[in-house]
């Protein structure tokens, strides 16, 4: 049993047949795949669930605010939802999403960054800061810098999906997201920028489910792995 | 002497030959105006719409080419220039709707007011755009009507793109009797508001009374959910806010008149 589900992969006649069941005993997701693919049942992006092709962003909305002084800088580390991915892999190294749900226990809430003509969509989350990592989360180190000439206070943090990585260890479900850094620039916009680097050796990287040449915010981005909250934080 | 003659006989044909001379540089002008104008156009309008403003174009130059080229020729081209006036007119007027929907057609290749694929409400009409050609615009109505209306109506039209928004807001209008207890059915309301996954955290819902009337007090609910969601959301949100309710024992006002029996 995962997050309320109850999955089951049963190999006949040359093929893998993957099911998910709700606590009904209904069918919710299903796919037959070629026996030579390999499942891994990893974290990933937290794009799926009722949501699934809407999400495009991950909306952290902070319990507290964060107040920093002009050209202060503050690392804060925070939580971020993931989901619990199946993911088929061929031998020669391509992938497909077979599959992918939110944890049950974290409540699963939409939000609109921005105005209803342009914004995008993303997952949104209540973030407590100093809460522990808990299931369905992964960890995300941000190091705001505020290059405004006033004090600013930050509420909102917004992830493209399209820009961060989700890495994981391994046979657990400890999972952590690109560092980021958020650089205030003005009342109103910030830039986030993503280490391209994995957090630890330890880790790997779990597959790109939402692509960032796809992403809707693509005409903000001045650099690789760079993106802007251009309505406000 | 011979040199002469042969001089006096270009001299009487001259004029032949500089008539050629502007046909043939007016037909190379058309040719090159509309093939410039194709490279360019083409990157920003469809095929539909550049190819028969390049042949107009070509064929404008080539006639203003033929009318001087005559002229040269010494032919008196007055006549032709009023036949050719008539004949512009009469086929005006009986090409005008078709002249009319190819301007819409253009402005609306302009304007860009949707696109293939999209949900819009055209007038009366409702549907996902199919194909928007020079002279009309299909879209295949959600009952699967294919409709096809000429650009002329469409440009004249109000236009409502139900997808180019992000997010669209839901409202619904509860009717309750006066008797409710209104708290209990806010909170109700919000808890299949904040349930439901797809309504929308920011913008936030709003609920609220908005009237009471003899009849009923109307409790009004806004809420955000994804453009692309939104029938979905819809009838999924009134058919749980109806079940929520009538489970906690709320009923809808039904419609009322007091009459009062005045006896002697």
């Amino acid at each position: 049993m995962v997050s309320g589900y109850r999955l089951r992969i049963a190999r006949s006649s040359g093929e893998l047949a993957y099911s998910r069941f709700n606590d009904r005993g209904e069918v919710v997701a299903s796919a037959r795949l070629s026996e030579s693919l390999n499942l891994s049942f990893i974290p990933v992006e937290p794009a799926g669930g009722p949501g699934l092709g809407l999400i495009e962003c991950i909306y952290l909305k902070l319990s507290e605010p964060i107040v920093i002084d002009s050209n202060g800088r503050l690392d804060v580390k925070i939580t971020a939802p993931v989901d619990y991915g199946v993911v088929a892999h061929s031998k020669g190294g391509s992938y497909s999403l077979v599959d992918s749900f939110p944890e049950s226990s974290i409540p699963y809430k939409l939000a609109l960054y921005g105005p209803p003509t342009q914004g995008v969509i993303c997952r949104f989350h209540k973030v407590d800061l100093g809460k522990p990592q808990g299931p369905g989360l992964a960890s995300l180190n941000v190091r705001v810098v505020n290059e405004t000439e006033g004090v600013a206070r930050v509420n909102t943090i917004i992830i493209p999906l399209g820009g961060v990585k989700v890495f994981y260890k391994p046979g657990t479900w400890v999972a952590v997201m690109s560092n980021a850094s958020m650089v205030l620039e003005s009342s109103n916009v910030a830039s986030i920028h993503f280490d391209p680097e994995p957090v630890s050796a330890d880790f790997d990287e779990s597959p790109d489910i939402v692509k960032g040449d796809t992403h809707p915010m693509e005409y903000v981005v001045r650099g690789k792995g760079e993106f802007k909250m251009i309505w406000g934080y | 002497m011979v040199l002469e003659e042969l001089l006096n006989y270009i001299g009487r044909y001259m004029h032949f030959l500089e008539a050629g001379v502007i046909l043939l540089v007016s037909l190379l002008l058309a040719i090159l105006a509309s093939r410039y104008f194709r490279s360019k156009a083409l990157t920003r309008f469809s095929v539909e719409i550049v190819n028969p403003i390049s042949r107009f174009i070509f064929v404008a130059i080539l006639f203003i080419g033929i009318v001087l080229a005559l002229g040269q020729a010494g032919l008196d081209i007055s006549s032709i220039l009023v036949a050719g006036g008539l004949l512009a007119i009469a086929v005006g007027f009986a090409a005008q709707t078709t002249i009319s929907s190819l301007l819409s057609g253009t402005l609306l290749y302009i304007d860009r007011p949707f696109k293939v694929g999209e949900a819009v409400s055209i007038g009366a009409n409702m549907g996902v755009v199919e194909d928007v050609s020079i002279f009309s615009t299909r879209i295949r109505a959600f009952d699967g009507r294919l409709i096809r209306i000429p650009n002329e109506d469409v440009f004249r039209s109000t236009i409502i793109n139900l997808s180019a928004t992000r997010a669209r807001r839901i409202e619904y209008q509860i009717p309750l009797p006066h008797d409710v207890d209104l708290n209990k059915a806010i909170d109700v309301v919000r808890r299949v508001v904040d349930n439901h996954p797809l309504v929308l955290v920011e913008p936030q819902p709003a609920i609220f009374v908005s009237q009471a009337s003899v009849e009923a007090i109307t409790l009004n609910v806004w809420v955000w959910v994804p453009g692309q969601r939104f029938f979905q959301v819809w009838t999924e949100l009134l058919a749980t806010l109806r079940g929520e309710l009538m489970k906690e024992g709320i009923q809808l006002a039904l419609p009322q008149r007091v009459i009062r029996v005045k006896t002697d």
